[in-house]
């Protein structure tokens, strides 16, 4: 399809593409009523489907990129096909079909901005729903033993900060010289297992935890998001780290 | 004859063709390990292949059969349900792990089968699944992927062949574009044994594409963490 946006597939563009759906339905309607001479409705619907297919151009916009329809190749092809009559009859609806994508690229756009008011990226929530079933699992061996505090979890959600920057590079590094504290060590020793991303968000997310038990690391696989609260959620056997 | 009758003569002509292409029917019993064997031999008569060891299956319409040779070499191959029979997909006596996938989508049940020759005092088989530390910046946003390090070590019963079910949660990171792999390593005395101890590195195949595996990297002790 032409109106493809590289989001994976959530509530807002569903919505909003069977919204448009809906008034090309009403104009394709209006347009068949108006008619004097009727077209036959299959052939109108094909020349719609027909009017679709045109060659795009990529464009980036908001930070989300998509495709706008440039030259109305099925629009032509339809033209070239048609006698001059039919053609008179049916081009009212290969264009609707045309101009359809530019609907669809307008509601992708619309939707990335609407996308964010209701699945806000610095909202824990978003991320973590079914908090009750969570289970702390290990993602590597270094991790220390440590219990998940649910209450500490909930606090967690409400009270912690996105962080605007943090010192991805600084982490990379740490576990390759011995000496420094995370040499052969892993950062981010656990994930949150049991937990959901919030219905219709269309997120994979993976929530991982920091090993003082203090930090989030969110990775949607277009954003990696790091959380910090001042309350621990993991509660370390005596030992501490 | 009208156009409208040949029209339908041919779509009824074309989906008679396509059902016949397609049909496989409801998968039967799997062939018990003599008759496999005799598969085998029919299929690949200089393989020398002694002994079908097991019939595993492997989703609804494959099965593993690890297999031996006449010099008590060890060999994997497997079967497909298709077109109403159990039929050779193909024989290896390449004996690493490999993941085998029911299908070619992302949806493919996933299950690790291996078949180690014995007598190695092989004393531990691990497989692995790792995602690599990622880290960078593009325009103020920063990126850190953790290392993830899974481990499941193989029984010491079932060393010889089996078959593990892909975990789940080693799937669940595969929705994230950051890069994977499952690996293995088997140990004696504690120590990492050599590939090429165990693995055969002529390896000779015979295959005819009914089945879709991926190889899994045979791993070094200085790769893990």
């Amino acid at each position: 399809m032409l109106f493809e946006l590289e989001l994976p597939g959530n509530l807002v563009i569903w919505l909003l593409t069977g919204a448009v759906w809906l008034i090309i339905l009403i104009v394709l309607i209006r347009h068949y009523r108006r008619h004097e001479s009727k077209p036959v409705i299959w052939k109108a619907l094909v020349a719609t489907a027909m009017g679709i297919s045109a060659i795009p151009l990529h464009i980036n916009m908001f930070g989300y990129s998509g495709k706008l329809a440039v030259l109305p190749i099925g629009v032509a092809l339809i033209y070239i096909l048609l006698q001059k009559d039919s053609w008179q009859r049916y081009r009212v609806f290969a264009w609707t079909g045309f101009w359809s994508n530019h609907a669809m690229l307008i509601v992708t756009l619309l939707s990335g901005m609407l996308y964010s008011l209701v699945y806000p990226k610095n909202d824990l929530s978003v991320y973590l729903t079914h908090v009750d079933n969570a289970r702390l699992v290990e993602t590597h061996h270094s991790a220390p033993s440590g219990r998940l505090s649910i209450e500490g979890l909930k606090v967690a959600i409400d009270k912690s900060l996105l962080q605007d920057s943090y010192p991805a590079m600084e982490w990379y590094t740490q576990y390759r010289q011995e000496g420094e504290t995370l040499y052969q060590k892993e950062k981010f020793p656990f994930m949150l297992s049991g937990i959901k991303p919030r219905w219709g968000s269309g997120l994979h997310s993976i929530v991982f935890v920091e090993r003082d038990g203090q930090g989030l690391l969110v990775a949607t696989g277009r954003d990696y998001l790091y959380f910090r609260s001042g309350e621990p959620l993991v509660s370390f056997g005596g030992e501490g780290q | 004859m009208n156009r409208r009758k040949l029209l339908k003569t041919l779509l009824v002509l074309a989906a008679v063709v396509w059902l016949a292409l397609n049909l496989d029917g409801k998968p039967g019993a799997p062939p018990v390990h003599g008759e496999a064997l005799k598969m085998l031999q029919a299929f690949a008569p200089d393989f020398n292949i002694k002994q079908a060891l097991d019939v595993i299956p492997l989703g609804n319409k494959h099965l593993f059969v690890p297999y031996e040779d006449e010099d008590g070499n060890r060999g994997n191959s497997f079967m497909a349900w298709e077109r109403f029979k159990w039929r050779i997909a193909r024989v290896s006596t390449d004996t690493s792990p490999v993941v085998w996938h029911s299908g070619l989508g992302d949806h493919a049940k996933k299950a690790i089968v291996w078949n180690l020759a014995p007598g190695k005092n092989i004393t531990e088989l691990s497989l692995y699944f790792i995602v690599e530390r990622n880290a960078g910046s593009s325009g103020n946003h920063d990126l850190y992927f953790p290392r993830i390090q899974l481990e499941r070590k193989i029984s010491p019963d079932n060393m010889s062949y089996g078959v593990l079910p892909f975990p789940e949660e080693w799937e669940q990171f595969s929705k994230l574009p950051e890069i994977s792999y499952v690996g293995w390593i088997h140990r004696y005395e504690n120590k990492a044994a050599d590939p090429s101890a165990i693995v055969n590195s002529s390896s000779r195949s015979i295959s005819n594409g009914m089945i879709v595996t991926r190889n899994i990297r045979p791993m070094d002790e200085a790769e893990l963490e």
